[in-house]
C-alpha cells in the first residue's frame, strides 16, 4: 500500500515536472523567436533583409548596419538624452511618491479615508499586521497608485 | 504653533505629489475639455480659436469610422488583456514552481517589455509581412496557406493582439510574481496537511490571496491597451479599411494626420470616460 | 514635532523642491547663442541626399561668411513622421530654419501661418525664369511664394526584360489596359512557383497617388472650383467621382479581378530591385535602389516605359509629379541666412551632383536642358524619357484639406480592392466625405 503511494507520487512528480518544463520551453521559444529573427536581420544587407525566401542566417554577414548606427552623432546625443530623462524622472517620481506613501502609511488624517476607501477591502483581505515592513511597502505602493503614479511600474506604453 | 504644524504635516508630505498631479494631470484634462469645445486645427492653432460648442462631438458621432474604431478597440483590448493575463499568470506560476534557473528565465521573459514599442511594431511588421515575412514562409514550408496577417481586414486586429501580447505579457508576469511572493508558504503546507492537491490549493488559496493584485493588474493592462496606438500606427497605419484602427489610433490620426486637433481632443475625452468606467467596473469587482 | 523629525522633513521637502525645479528647467539656463549660428532643419528620408546637399551647401556658406561659425543641425525622418513632426514643432513655435515640404502639404502649412512668405525675396533673387512653369507655380499658394520646388520625380513603368522575354510578353503591349492585364496573366503563368509576382499594385497609404494618373488621362480632375460655398464663396469641390473617376477606379478593380494583389507594405522600389515583381509602376527614384556602379548597364536588364497604361490607343498617357519643396518656417530666427541656405542648395552647381547621384529630376531648365543636362543625360539611365514626362505630368492639389480628401479616396480604393463596394458607390461616398471636409 505504501509502495503504491510512493510509486504514484514519483510518476506524478515526473509528469508534473515535464509539463512545467515543456510549457516553459514553449513560452521561451515564443519570447525569443522574434528577438533572434531581428538580431539575425541586423547582420543582413539591405537586399537580404526582405529577400524571398527569407533566410534565417545571412549569407553575407555584414556589420554595416551597426557601423551606420554607431557612427551617427545624432544617436549618441539621443542615448544621452534617454539616460538623463529616465534617471531624472525615476528620481523625481520615487522621491515624490515615497513622500506621499510615507504620509499614508504613517499618519491618520481626514482626507486619508477619502482617498484610500477603495482599498479598504484590500486591507481586509490582505491580513497583514500593522507594523510589518511589507505592509508599509504595499500600502505606500497603492497610495502611489491612488495618486496616479506608476513609479514601480512605469508605463510601458509611453510614447517616446 | 507646533500643533498646527503637526496637523498639517501629512498634507505637506503629499504636496509634491498633488502638485505634479495638478500640473500634469488636472490642468491638461481641463485644457483638453476646453479645446474640444473650440475649433482648433493645424490651420487655426496660431490664430483665434472659435467656440463651436458640441460640433466636434457631433462630428465624431456622425463618423462611421469612429464606431468601427470603438469596435476594434473592444476586440483589441479584450484579446490583449485575456492573452496577456492568461499567459502572464501562467509564466508567473510556472516560474514559482522551484524551477532551475528561475531568475534567469524571468529575466529572459521580461525582455519583450523592455524593448521600445516602435521597435516591436517594426519587427512584427516584417515578421507578419505577406510576401517577405518569416511566418508565411514557415507556413508555406509546412504546406499550409499563406495568411494575410496585415492585409486581411478580418485577421489584422488579431495580428495586432498577438504583437501586443508578446510585448505586454512580461508586465503581468512581474506583477503576479510579486503577488505570489507575498503569500506566506506555510499556508500551503497547512493545506497539504489537510489533504489539498496542488490544483485545489491554487484555486482556493492562491487565487483569492492574489485577488487585489489581479484586479490592479487587470485595470492597468486594460487601460494601457485602450490607450496604446504605437503598434497599430507603425504596423498597419490603421488599415486596411480601418480594420486595425482602434479608438486611440483614430484619435491620433484625427489630431495629427488630419490636423483636426479639437476633434482629436473630443475623441480623447471619450477615451478617458471609457477608461474611468472600466476602472470603476474592475474596482466594483474587487469589493465583492 | 521633535527636532530630528523637523530636520528630516525640511530636508526632504527641500530635496523634492530642488528636483522639481531642476526638471522644470529654471536652474539651467537655455543655452546661450554665441557667435555661432546653428541652422536647424527637418527633412524627409532618405538621408543620403540631404547629407550630400547640406555638406556642399555648408561649405559655400562658410566661405561667404568667414566671421560666423555656421552649424547645420538637420533631422531626417520617415515620410509620415516628417509631416506630423513639422506641424507639431511649428505649432509649438519652436524655431526651425528649413523644412522639406511635400507638394500637397503646402496649402495646409501656408494656411496655418507656418511658412514665411518668400515672394519678395524671390523677386530680388530673380531666378524664377529658370524654373519650369508648373514647378514654380507648385510652390505658390494664394498667389504668394511659400516654397521653392527643388527637384521632382515622375512615376513610370519598370520591367525586368528577361522575365518578360521568358513569358513571351512584348513590353510595348503593356501600355494599354487590355495589354497590361493580358501581360499580367502571361507573366503569372510563366513565373509560377518562383516567388515572383507579375505586376505590382499599390495598396499602401499612398495608393491614391498611383490612381490619379488614370483619372487624369481620361480627362478627370480631383477637385474643381464651385461657387456657393457656405463661407468661402467659391471653393474646391470633389470632382473625382465623375464618370472618368469611376472608369479609372474600374481599371484597378480589373487588376484585382485578374489576380493582381494590392501590396499593403511599400518598399519604394526595393521590392522591384529584389525581383519580387516583374513589372512595377514606381517613381523615378527606383533607380536609386540599384547600386550606382550598375547604372551604366542597367538598361540591358531593366526596361522602362514612360507611361501609365491607357484605356485605348487614342488616349494620351500622363503621370504624377512629386518631389520636394524647400520652405522657411515663420518661426525661423535666421531668415536671411536660411534663405541663403535655400538658394545655395538649389543652385545648379550644388544641386546637380546630388541629382546625378540619386537619379532625381530637375525643376530648373538650366539643369534639365541647359549646360548641366548632358551630364545627367549621360549618367542617369532613361533620363530623356523621364524628362519627357514632365510637361504632361500633373500634381496634387495643395489645399489644407487635402490629407482628409486623400484619406477618403484611399478608403474608396480599399473598398474596391476588397470587393466591398463597386467603384461608383465607393467614389460617391468618398466625395461626400470630402465635401464635408471642404466645408460644404
Amino acid at each position: 500500500m505504501q509502495k503504491a503511494i510512493i510509486r504514484n507520487n514519483r510518476v506524478w512528480f515526473f509528469a508534473e515536472r515535464t509539463l512545467i518544463y515543456a510549457l516553459i520551453a514553449i513560452l521561451l521559444f515564443v519570447t525569443i523567436a522574434p528577438l533572434v529573427w531581428v538580431f539575425s536581420t541586423s547582420f543582413k544587407r539591405n537586399e537580404e533583409s526582405i529577400s524571398f525566401p527569407p533566410k534565417f542566417l545571412p549569407e553575407n554577414v555584414t556589420f554595416d548596419n551597426y557601423k551606420f548606427v554607431l557612427t551617427d552623432p545624432g544617436l549618441v546625443r539621443s542615448l544621452i538624452n534617454s539616460f538623463v530623462v529616465s534617471i531624472g524622472s525615476t528620481i523625481l517620481s520615487v522621491t515624490v511618491s515615497a513622500l506621499g506613501g510615507y504620509a499614508f502609511a504613517r499618519f491618520e488624517f481626514k482626507a486619508k479615508n477619502l482617498i484610500m476607501s477603495d482599498f479598504g477591502s484590500f486591507h481586509d483581505t490582505c491580513g497583514y499586521k500593522h507594523n510589518s515592513i511589507v505592509h508599509y511597502a504595499i500600502r505606500s505602493r497603492y497610495a502611489k497608485f491612488v495618486i496616479g503614479f506608476d513609479t514601480n511600474f512605469p508605463d510601458p506604453y509611453n510614447t517616446s | 504653533m507646533s500643533n498646527i504644524l503637526a496637523k498639517a504635516e501629512p498634507y505637506l508630505f503629499l504636496t509634491p505629489a498633488f502638485g505634479i498631479l495638478l500640473v500634469f494631470l488636472i490642468f491638461p484634462l481641463f485644457w483638453n475639455i476646453y479645446i474640444s469645445f473650440h475649433d482648433v486645427s493645424f490651420i487655426t492653432i496660431l490664430k483665434n480659436w472659435e467656440y463651436i460648442g458640441w460640433k466636434n462631438f457631433v462630428d465624431l458621432f456622425n463618423d462611421p469610422n469612429f464606431y468601427t474604431s470603438l469596435k476594434n478597440t473592444v476586440l483589441f483590448v479584450a484579446g490583449s488583456v485575456a492573452l496577456q493575463f492568461g499567459i502572464g499568470m501562467l509564466m508567473a506560476v510556472l516560474l514559482s514552481q522551484k524551477v532551475r534557473a528561475a531568475g534567469v528565465l524571468r529575466a529572459i521573459f521580461i525582455i519583450p517589455w523592455t524593448i521600445s514599442a516602435v521597435i516591436v511594431a517594426f519587427s512584427f511588421k516584417f515578421i507578419f509581412d505577406y510576401n517577405f515575412g518569416i511566418l508565411n514562409y514557415i507556413l508555406q514550408q509546412i504546406g499550409l496557406q499563406q495568411v494575410g496577417w496585415l492585409a486581411d481586414p478580418n485577421i489584422v486586429i488579431w495580428s495586432l493582439v498577438i504583437a501586443n501580447m508578446w510585448y505586454g505579457t512580461p508586465f503581468t508576469m512581474l506583477f503576479i510574481t510579486a503577488g505570489l511572493l507575498s503569500i506566506i508558504p506555510s499556508i500551503y503546507e497547512a493545506a497539504v496537511i489537510d489533504g489539498a492537491t496542488k490544483f485545489r490549493s491554487f484555486l482556493h488559496i492562491t487565487l483569492p490571496l492574489l485577488k487585489p493584485f489581479i484586479v490592479i493588474n487587470l485595470i492597468l493592462i486594460t487601460m494601457w491597451s485602450v490607450n496604446f496606438f504605437d503598434l497599430q500606427l507603425v504596423m498597419t497605419g490603421g488599415g486596411p479599411l480601418f480594420a486595425s484602427t482602434t479608438a486611440s489610433l483614430y484619435m491620433y490620426r484625427q489630431a495629427f494626420e488630419f490636423g483636426l486637433l479639437s476633434k482629436g481632443a473630443a475623441a480623447g475625452l471619450i477615451l478617458i470616460i471609457i477608461n474611468i468606467s472600466v476602472a470603476f467596473v474592475y474596482l466594483k469587482l474587487l469589493r465583492r | 514635532m521633535n527636532m530630528n523629525k523637523r530636520i528630516t522633513f525640511t530636508a526632504f521637502f527641500l530635496i523634492v523642491s530642488l528636483v522639481f525645479t531642476m526638471t522644470s528647467g529654471f536652474v539651467f539656463p537655455v543655452s546661450a547663442q554665441k557667435k555661432q549660428v546653428t541652422l536647424t532643419a527637418i527633412v524627409a528620408e532618405p538621408k543620403e541626399r540631404w547629407d550630400l546637399l547640406f555638406n556642399a551647401t555648408l561649405q559655400k556658406l562658410k566661405q561667404k561668411h568667414p566671421d560666423l561659425d555656421i552649424k547645420l543641425d538637420y533631422r531626417v525622418l520617415p515620410y509620415d513622421a516628417t509631416r506630423t513632426q513639422i506641424l507639431t514643432t511649428l505649432a509649438g513655435k519652436t524655431p526651425i530654419d528649413l523644412i522639406s515640404v511635400d507638394q500637397p502639404w503646402l496649402g495646409e502649412f501656408a494656411q496655418g501661418g507656418f511658412l514665411t512668405d518668400l515672394s519678395n525675396r524671390s523677386k530680388i533673387w530673380d531666378r524664377q525664369g529658370d524654373w519650369y512653369q508648373t514647378n514654380w507655380e507648385g510652390g505658390k499658394y494664394n498667389g504668394k511664394v511659400y516654397g521653392i520646388w527643388a527637384w521632382t520625380d515622375i512615376r513610370a513603368m519598370w520591367y525586368w526584360k528577361d522575365l518578360l522575354n521568358k513569358a513571351g510578353v512584348n513590353p510595348q503591349s503593356l501600355d494599354t489596359w487590355d495589354g497590361y492585364l493580358a501581360g499580367s496573366k502571361a507573366l503569372g503563368n510563366a513565373l509560377k512557383g518562383q516567388g515572383i509576382q507579375p505586376m505590382h499594385l499599390v495598396g499602401a497609404s499612398h495608393s491614391p497617388d498611383m490612381w490619379y494618373p488614370y483619372l487624369w488621362m481620361l480627362g478627370g480632375e480631383i477637385l474643381k472650383l464651385k461657387s456657393g460655398h457656405p463661407t468661402k464663396g467659391t471653393y474646391w469641390y470633389p470632382a473625382f467621382n465623375s464618370t472618368q473617376g469611376v472608369k479609372a477606379l474600374g481599371f484597378l478593380k480589373q487588376q484585382v479581378d485578374a489576380g493582381i494583389k494590392p501590396q499593403v507594405n511599400h518598399f519604394w522600389g526595393q521590392e522591384f530591385a529584389d525581383r519580387k515583381f516583374a513589372v512595377m509602376l514606381e517613381g523615378s527614384w527606383l533607380l536609386g535602389t540599384f547600386p550606382r556602379q550598375q547604372w551604366p548597364t542597367i538598361t540591358q536588364k531593366v526596361g522602362m516605359l514612360p507611361v501609365f497604361p491607357v484605356p485605348d490607343k487614342n488616349t494620351k498617357s500622363t503621370t504624377m509629379m512629386g518631389g520636394w519643396i524647400l520652405s522657411i518656417p515663420q518661426t525661423s530666427q535666421n531668415k536671411d541666412l536660411a534663405w541663403e541656405l535655400l538658394t545655395t542648395m538649389v543652385d545648379p552647381s550644388v544641386l546637380t551632383p546630388m541629382l546625378l547621384k540619386e537619379g532625381y529630376l530637375p525643376t530648373q531648365k538650366s539643369i534639365g536642358e541647359g549646360p548641366y543636362a548632358s551630364e545627367l543625360n549621360a549618367s542617369i539611365p532613361y533620363y530623356k524619357e523621364m524628362i519627357s514626362m514632365i510637361p504632361t505630368a500633373h500634381f496634387r492639389p495643395n489645399i489644407p484639406e487635402y490629407p482628409q480628401i486623400a484619406d477618403s479616396i484611399k478608403q474608396a480604393i480599399d473598398e474596391v480592392y476588397y470587393g466591398m463596394k463597386d467603384p461608383k458607390q465607393a467614389l460617391d461616398e468618398a466625395a461626400a466625405t470630402s465635401a464635408k471636409a471642404l466645408g460644404w
